[in-house]
Formats: structure tokens, sequence, C-alpha cells
């Protein structure tokens, strides 16, 4: 069962006009970079909530930075299954 | 080895019953599921003789075919109980008609101004057999929107990551430097608020509507589920464009 907010997000996204765009996109280099780096735990605060701030402007990113997040977690992993 | 029954497979050989113009399931349907819909419906905001009116129409309408137009109930693909996408259905018609009602009630004289009336008609609502265009939707839609654009931008990033792109709390933490247990709080406060700012939008705008959050979100799942079985048929009725 989806959580409460899944839910809502599906449901918005089941509207065409609400998706449209959100494909997921490589953001540039230079925020690749900046986007890892907040992964790591790495912005100052400001930083951070500058990012957070881009990151709602442009969803399409979200996925980069959660890829990131976990790629992190892999590579920490003491055995690989 | 047979496959397993899914929990509504009663249910969808029931509506396919009605489909097909067996009288004893649609007198089974309206005898399990009418009263029970008076009183969603009463409890949702409307009088007895609205809830009465809305089933008659409803009833009359949805369960049989009725020439070449498709019964409502044909949009039933089983994805939630018979009864969850009966109240569903019912729920936005109610709006639907509140919404003309309002309307009604201020609808200009004839001594109006021509181009006033025409604003007011351009604002009127027909009702709609698709989902994805009823008042209800839209208000719903709404509501959400303005709830989610009030969230601070470190909890809507914080939602997404964990409870969409499935980040865990403790990875969250590292990245917003925070506690684990700040990441948990943010979150349930975040989704309490989004609860709250969604609540107070829709009383706002319909203040006769009585829904709880629990009942916001059933309407959100089977809403969806019903236009996810207008969007499979729409990809199959569009005819693909080749290069």
């Amino acid at each position: 069962m989806l959580n409460a907010f899944a839910q809502i997000n599906e449901f918005l996204n089941s509207f065409p006009d609400e998706v449209q765009g959100r494909d997921a996109m490589r953001p540039d280099p230079q925020l690749c970079d900046r986007l890892e780096r907040l992964a790591r735990g790495q912005c100052s605060e400001p930083e951070r909530v500058e990012l957070c701030q881009m990151l709602v402007s442009h969803p399409e990113w979200m996925s980069y930075l959660a890829d990131s997040i976990k790629q992190l977690r892999r590579s920490s992993l003491p055995y690989s299954s | 080895m047979p496959l397993p029954k899914s929990s509504y497979d009663d249910d969808m050989g029931l509506a396919r019953a009605c489909l097909e113009g067996k009288n004893e399931s649609v007198k089974e349907v309206q005898s399990l599921y009418n009263q029970r819909l008076t009183g969603l419906l009463v409890s949702r905001g409307a009088t007895s003789t609205e809830a009465a009116d809305i089933l008659g129409d409803f009833w009359g309408e949805s369960l049989v075919p009725h020439g070449e137009r498709e019964p409502l109930l044909s949009k039933y693909h089983g994805k939630c109980s018979l009864y969850t996408w009966l109240a569903t259905v019912v729920t936005h018609r109610l709006v639907d008609l509140k919404r003309r009602q309002r309307f009604q009630g201020n609808l200009p004289s004839a001594s109006h101004e021509s181009e006033e009336l025409v604003g007011d008609f351009d604002q009127l609502a027909g009702r709609s057999e698709s989902l994805s265009e009823s008042v209800l939707t839209q208000l719903m839609r709404e509501a959400l929107r303005k709830a989610l654009q009030e969230c601070s931008s470190e909890a809507y990033v914080l939602l997404q990551l964990v409870y969409i792109h499935g980040v865990l709390q403790r990875e969250a933490a590292k990245v917003f430097g925070w506690h684990e247990s700040k990441v948990s709080r943010t979150l349930e406060q975040a989704m309490a608020d989004i609860a709250s700012r969604t609540m107070r939008y829709i009383k706002q705008s319909d203040p006769w509507l009585d829904v709880t959050w629990d009942d916001f979100m059933e309407l959100c799942q089977s809403t969806g589920d019903i236009f996810a079985s207008d969007r499979a048929r729409w990809k199959e009725e569009t005819p693909k464009v080749t290069k």
C-alpha cells in the first residue's frame, strides 16, 4: 500500500499536464557536482536551501539526487550480495 | 495451478452481470448499496432529497446500457471495491450538483448586461462523465497544489526523497546535516500540514462539503484508479503517429 504522500503524488501525476516535461533529465555537469555534494552532506545550510528551492522548481532533477544518495549507500555496504 | 483470486473478483462479476443487462444483478447492486450510499451522501453534505435524486439518476443511467452509450459502470475495473467506486462517482456528482445550485442561485436577472450572463455561464461546469474534468477533481487538485506550495522547500525535498524515491531516513539525515529524529519529525509535520491545509482550502471553497482527510485520500486513490483506466483506454484508442 502506498504511503499518503505517494498517493497524493500519484493522483496529481494522473493529469497529463502535471507530468509534461518531468522525464528524468540529467542536470548540467556543474549542477551534478553540487547535487552530489548535497548527497554527501557537504553543503552549507544556505547552499542546501538554495538547492532545495531549485529542486522544487525542477522536480525532474530529484531523481539525480536520489540516485546519488543510493549510490553512496551501495558503495558503503561492507558486503555485496 | 489456478491464479489467485483478486479481492474484487466478486464485485467485478456483479458489475459484468449488470452490464449484460441481468435484472437480478442490477437489483442486487441497488439493494446492497443504495442505503449505504444515501447515508454517505448525507454525511458528506447532501440533503436527503439531494441524495435520493442523485442516486435515482445514477441507478437509472449507470448500470445498464442505453442505446449506444456505454454505462458508467463499464469504467469499473476492479481496482478498488465496487462500493468505493460507487461512493467516489456519487460524491463527484454531489459536488457537481451543489456547484450547479450555487450557480443557479447567482443567475443574473434578465435586466443584467448580456456580457455578465456569458461570464457566469462560462464558469458553470456541466456534469461530466469524465471524472478527470469533474468539479470535485479540480477542487482536490487545486487544494493539494496549494497545500504543497506552502511546504518549505526542504520539507518538500525530504518528502520526495523518502516517500517517492526510497531514500532512507538516516541517509536523508546525513544529506541535511540533521539528526534522524529531526527528519522523522519534519516528515510527520509536513504531512500533517499538507492534510490540514488541503482540508482548509476545501472548506473555504465548498463549506457544505463534509469530508475528512481519510475520505479525501480514499477519493484520491479511487479517482486516480478511474483515471488510470481512462488513460489506458485513451492510449489504446489514440492512433500512433509514425515518422
